[in-house]
C-alpha cells in the first residue's frame, strides 16, 4: 500500500492480450515487480494493476489466461474484485489465484466460495512454486 | 454442595420449623379445648346423675322412715317387746331398736330366716317367763300380696309379752301379733320392693354413666372406668359392668378418704391415680350422697367416679396424628412449591447462566442468555450479555489484529524470500559460491522468521480454539513419504544419518487431519535434526499398536535435562541446555504438536538422556471413536487451515 499513488505499471490502452497472459493485481510494489519479473522470465505476457479500477480497465481490452489477485488492496478489496469477475459473463471463466498474506480459514473459504481457483499464502511459497501453479492452470 | 441443594435444605428446615411451631400451637390449643370440653361434659352429666341418685336415696330413706314410724307407733302398744323387719340378706331394715337398723342379724336370727326361706311359713315360738309368756312370730313377706308362692322379700319378727298366763291374755297377745304383722307387712313389702326398684334405677344410672363418652357400644369404657354408688356402710350398691367392685380391696388411704367424705369431714375427695388397673391415669372423685332431713344434713352414701384421662388424651392423640399427617402433607406441598418457585426464579436461571458462562469460558462467544427476568438475576443476565458483546468485539479486534499483524509481517518476509530465491536460482545473474552460501543462510533465516510467524498464528488460534481441524479419510503412507522427503535434504545438509523403518507395510486409509499431523511430525523430526550434532543419527520407526499407529523418532542429539521434561510442552519453553545454542527455536513447536496429537485422541511420550539423545513416541488412533469429537468442530467456527499447510 506504500505505493498506492503510483500509476499502473502497464498501459491501459495496450494491445489485446497475446499468448499466455497473466494479470497481476498487487499493491506492494516490490512484490509486484518480483512477480512480474519471474513470470516474464518464464515466458508469460504480464499485465499488472495496483487496484480494482485499473485492473478492470485492463480487462476491457484484454482477457488474460490467469489472474493473480491480492486480497488487501486500496479501494475495493480482492474479494470484491473476485465477486465482480465472477458475476460478469465476460470474465467468469478466467481462473483466479488468490495470492495474499491473509490465511485464515474464513478468508480461504470466502475466496473459494466466490470462485477462486486457488489460494496461496505468499510467504509460504517461492516464486517458482507460484509460477508452477500458474503453469498448472494454464496448461 | 450444589446451590440448589443448599437452598432446598434451608427451605425444608425453615418450613418444618415454622409449620411445626404453628401446628404445635394449634394442637396445644385444640387439645386444651378437647380436654376442657370432655371434662366439662363428664362433670355436668355426673352432677345430673348425682342429683338423681340423691333423689332416689331420699326416696329409699322416706320409705324406711315411714316403716320405722309405723314400727315406732306399734311399739308403743302395751306388751310389744320388739319389731324387726329383716331383709333376706339378714340386714335389719327397720327395728324398734334404732341401733339395729342397717346392721346384720345375729346367727340365731339368720337360722330362722333360712328356715322361713325354706319353709315359707309363719313360725311361732313362745317362751315361758314364769308369770307370763313371750310370744314371738316370724312372718315371711311375699313379693305379691296374698300369693304365698311368690318370692319372699323380707321377714317380720314380732315379739309380745302376755299380761299373764291366762288364756284370755294369751289370746289377746295372739291378736296383737296378728294385728302388728298385718300392719307392718304392707309397709315392709313396700320398703323392700321400692328399695329394690330404686337400687335398680341407680344401677341403670351407673350403666348410663358407663356409656358416656363411648363412640360405639363395643368399646370397653367411655369417660369412666368406674361409676359406683355405695351406701353409708360403704357397700357398693350399683356399678356398671359385670365386675363387682369391693371397696375393701382398695388401699387404706383410699378408704380413709371415703370414710372422711361419709363422715362429712371433707365435702368431697378428688385426686389422680396412676396405673389404675391397667388404665394409666384416672381422676377419682368421691362425693357424698346427702340431703336434708328435718333441717339436718344427712349423708347416706357415696358416688365414686373414676374418670379416664385417656378419654381426652386419646382424642388429643388422634388430633395430633391428624394434624401431623395434614402438617406433613402441607409441609411437603409448601416445600415443593417453594423449591419449584426458587428453581424457576433462581436456581434454574443460575444453572442456565453457568452453562452459558462455561461455553463462553471455553471460547464460544456466540452464546447469549435468553429469557432474562426483571429481577436482580435478570439484570445479571443482561450485564452478562453485554459483557459477552464486549468480549465478542475484543475477540473480533484480536482476530483482526492477528490477521493484520500476520499480513504486515509476512509481506516483507515474502519479498525477502522471493528475491533471495531469485538470486539463489540465478535468475538475477550468476553469483559466486561464497555469495550463494551467504544468501542461502539468509534465505534459511528468513524461512525461520516465516515459520515463527506461522507458529505464532497457530498458537493464537489454538488458544482461541480456532485451529480449524478438518478430519477426513486420508492416506497416512503418503504423509510419511512427504515427511521423509522433507527431512532427508535437511538431514544430509547437517551431515546427519536419516533412518526410516516402516514395520506396518501398507496402511489402510483412516480419518485424521493430514495437514495438522504433518505439522506435528515434521516439527518432531525437525527438532531431532536441529538438536543433533553433525555425524549423529535420526531414526523414524513406524509400528502398529492395536488401534494406534506408533511413530517413534529417536536421535543421538544433545538430549533434554530431566528437570525440563515436565515443562517441555509449555508455550515458549526451551530447554536450559539449548537456550544458549545458536540453534533457532521459538519454544512453540511442541505446544502445537501436543495439541494436534491430543486432538486426534493420541498421546505423546518423551524419553531423553542428556548428552545421549532423545526419543519421542507419538500415537495416533486409526479408530475414529478416539477423536475428541466434542471438541472437533468442522463447521465455519474454526478458522484457518491454509497457514497450516507446510511450505
Amino acid at each position: 500500500m506504500e505505493d498506492k499513488n503510483t500509476t499502473p505499471a502497464t498501459n491501459i490502452n495496450s494491445d489485446e492480450c497475446k499468448g499466455k497472459t497473466v494479470l497481476v493485481i498487487e499493491d506492494d510494489k516490490f512484490l509486484r515487480e518480483l512477480l512480474i519479473r519471474k513470470l516474464k522470465n518464464d515466458g508469460f505476457d504480464v499485465r499488472s494493476a495496483v487496484e480494482a479500477d485499473s485492473a478492470f480497465a485492463i480487462l476491457v481490452e484484454c482477457k488474460p489466461s490467469v489472474i493473480i489477485c491480492d486480497l488487501i488492496l486500496p479501494g475495493a478489496d480482492g474479494f470484491e474484485i473476485l465477486r465482480r469477475l465472477k458475476t460478469d459473463p465476460k470474465t467468469v471463466n478466467i481462473p483466479v489465484i488468490i495470492l495474499s498474506n491473509l490465511g485464515q480459514k474464513e478468508d480461504f473459504e470466502k475466496a473459494t466460495t466466490l470462485g477462486a481457483k486457488d489460494f496461496m499464502v505468499k510467504s509460504n511459497f517461492t516464486l517458482d512454486e507460484i509460477v508452477a501453479k500458474v503453469k498448472g492452470i494454464v496448461g | 454442595m450444589k446451590l440448589g441443594v443448599k437452598i432446598n435444605i434451608v427451605i425444608v428446615l425453615a418450613t418444618v420449623v415454622v409449620l411445626t411451631s404453628a401446628f404445635a400451637i394449634v394442637v396445644n390449643n385444640e387439645g386444651n379445648k378437647i380436654k376442657n370440653q370432655v371434662i366439662g361434659d363428664a362433670k355436668t352429666s355426673a352432677s345430673i346423675f348425682h342429683k338423681e341418685i340423691e333423689h332416689i336415696f331420699k326416696h329409699i330413706l322416706d320409705q324406711q322412715t315411714y316403716l320405722q314410724n309405723t314400727i315406732n307407733e306399734l311399739s308403743r302398744i302395751e306388751g310389744v317387746l320388739y319389731i324387726h323387719i329383716t331383709d333376706m340378706s339378714g340386714v335389719h331394715v327397720a327395728a324398734t331398736e334404732k341401733e339395729l337398723i342397717g346392721s346384720k342379724a345375729d346367727e340365731s336370727d339368720m337360722r330362722f330366716i333360712e328356715e322361713i326361706k325354706s319353709g315359707r311359713k309363719v313360725a311361732d315360738m313362745h317362751k315361758d317367763e314364769g308369770a307370763y309368756y313371750e310370744l314371738e312370730r316370724r312372718v315371711p313377706v311375699h313379693l305379691v300380696y296374698g300369693d304365698e308362692s311368690s318370692e319372699i322379700v323380707d321377714v317380720i319378727e314380732v315379739e309380745v309379752a302376755t299380761r299373764s298366763k291366762s288364756t284370755a291374755d294369751i289370746n289377746q297377745a295372739e291378736k296383737l301379733l296378728q294385728v302388728i304383722s298385718a300392719g307392718v307387712e304392707q309397709a315392709g313389702r313396700s320398703v323392700i320392693v321400692a328399695r329394690a326398684e330404686n337400687i335398680k334405677a341407680i344401677q341403670e344410672i351407673t350403666e348410663g354413666a358407663g356409656m358416656l363418652g363411648k363412640l360405639d357400644s363395643s368399646e370397653p369404657f367411655g369417660f369412666y372406668h368406674h361409676f359406683m354408688v355405695s351406701d353409708e356402710k360403704m357397700n357398693v350398691v350399683a356399678s356398671f359392668g359385670s365386675e363387682k367392685y369391693n371397696f375393701k380391696n382398695d388401699t387404706p388411704e383410699h378408704n380413709k378418704l371415703r370414710e372422711d367424705v361419709l363422715a362429712g369431714n371433707i365435702s368431697e375427695a378428688s385426686y389422680e391415680s396412676f396405673d389404675h388397673g391397667g388404665y394409666t391415669n384416672v381422676l377419682i372423685s368421691v362425693r357424698p350422697v346427702q340431703f336434708a332431713v328435718n333441717g339436718e344434713n344427712k349423708i347416706v352414701g357415696l358416688v365414686e367416679t373414676h374418670f379416664l384421662t385417656s378419654s381426652y388424651t386419646d382424642r388429643i392423640s388422634a388430633l395430633m396424628l391428624r394434624m401431623t399427617i395434614v402438617g406433613a402433607l402441607f409441609t411437603v406441598l409448601l416445600v415443593m412449591l417453594l423449591i419449584a418457585t426458587l428453581e424457576r426464579m433462581v436456581v434454574g436461571p443460575l444453572r442456565h447462566y453457568s452453562l452459558v458462562v462455561k461455553k463462553v469460558a471455553e471460547g464460544d462467544l456466540s452464546q447469549k442468555i435468553e429469557h432474562v427476568s426483571k429481577d436482580e438475576i435478570g439484570r445479571f443476565g443482561e450485564m452478562f450479555n453485554s459483557m459477552i458483546e464486549s468480549l465478542r468485539e475484543i475477540d473480533h479486534l484480536k482476530s483482526d489484529f492477528i490477521s493484520v499483524a500476520a499480513h504486515q509481517l509476512r509481506t516483507p518476509l515474502s519479498g525477502v524470500k522471493w528475491v533471495l530465491k531469485l538470486m539463489l536460482d540465478g535468475d538475477l545473474g550468476s553469483i559466486s559460491n561464497d555469495q550463494k552460501e551467504m544468501l542461502k543462510r539468509g534465505y534459511e533465516t528468513n524461512e525461520k522468521m516465516i515459520q515463527l510467524v506461522n507458529d505464532l498464528l497457530n498458537v493464537s488460534r489454538i488458544d482461541n480454539k480456532k485451529f480449524g481441524y478438518e478430519f477426513k479419510k486420508d492416506d497416512f503412507s503418503k504423509l510419511l513419504y512427504t515427511l521423509i522427503g522433507n527431512s532427508d535434504l535437511s538431514a544430509s545438509q547437517h551431515n546427519i544419518e536419516m533412518q526410516y523403518v516402516n514395520r506396518i507395510g501398507d496402511i489402510p486409509e483412516f480419518i485424521f487431519d493430514a495437514d495438522k499431523v504433518m505439522i506435528a511430525l515434521q516439527n518432531i523430526v525437525d527438532n531431532a535434526i536441529k538438536y543433533t550434532l553433525p555425524g549423529g543419527k535420526v531414526s523414524v520407526i513406524v509400528e502398529k499398536n492395536g488401534d494406534f499407529i506408533e511413530i517413534k523418532v529417536s536421535d543421538t542429539g544433545v538430549g533434554i535435562p530431566k528437570a525440563d521434561l515436565s515443562k517441555l510442552f509449555s508455550k515458549f519453553f526451551r530447554a536450559t541446555n539449548v537456550i544458549h545454542l545458536q540453534t533457532e527455536g521459538s519454544g512453540l513447536g511442541l505446544f502445537i504438536v501436543k495439541n494436534i496429537i491430543e486432538k486426534h485422541g493420541g498421546k505423546i511420550f518423551v524419553d531423553s538422556v542428556e548428552g545421549k539423545g532423545t526419543t519421542f513416541i507419538v500415537t495416533i488412533p486409526t479408530n475414529p471413536n478416539f477423536l475428541q469429537k466434542d471438541k472437533v468442530n468442522t463447521s465455519g467456527e474454526d478458522n484457518d487451515n491454509v497457514d497450516g499447510i507446510p511450505a
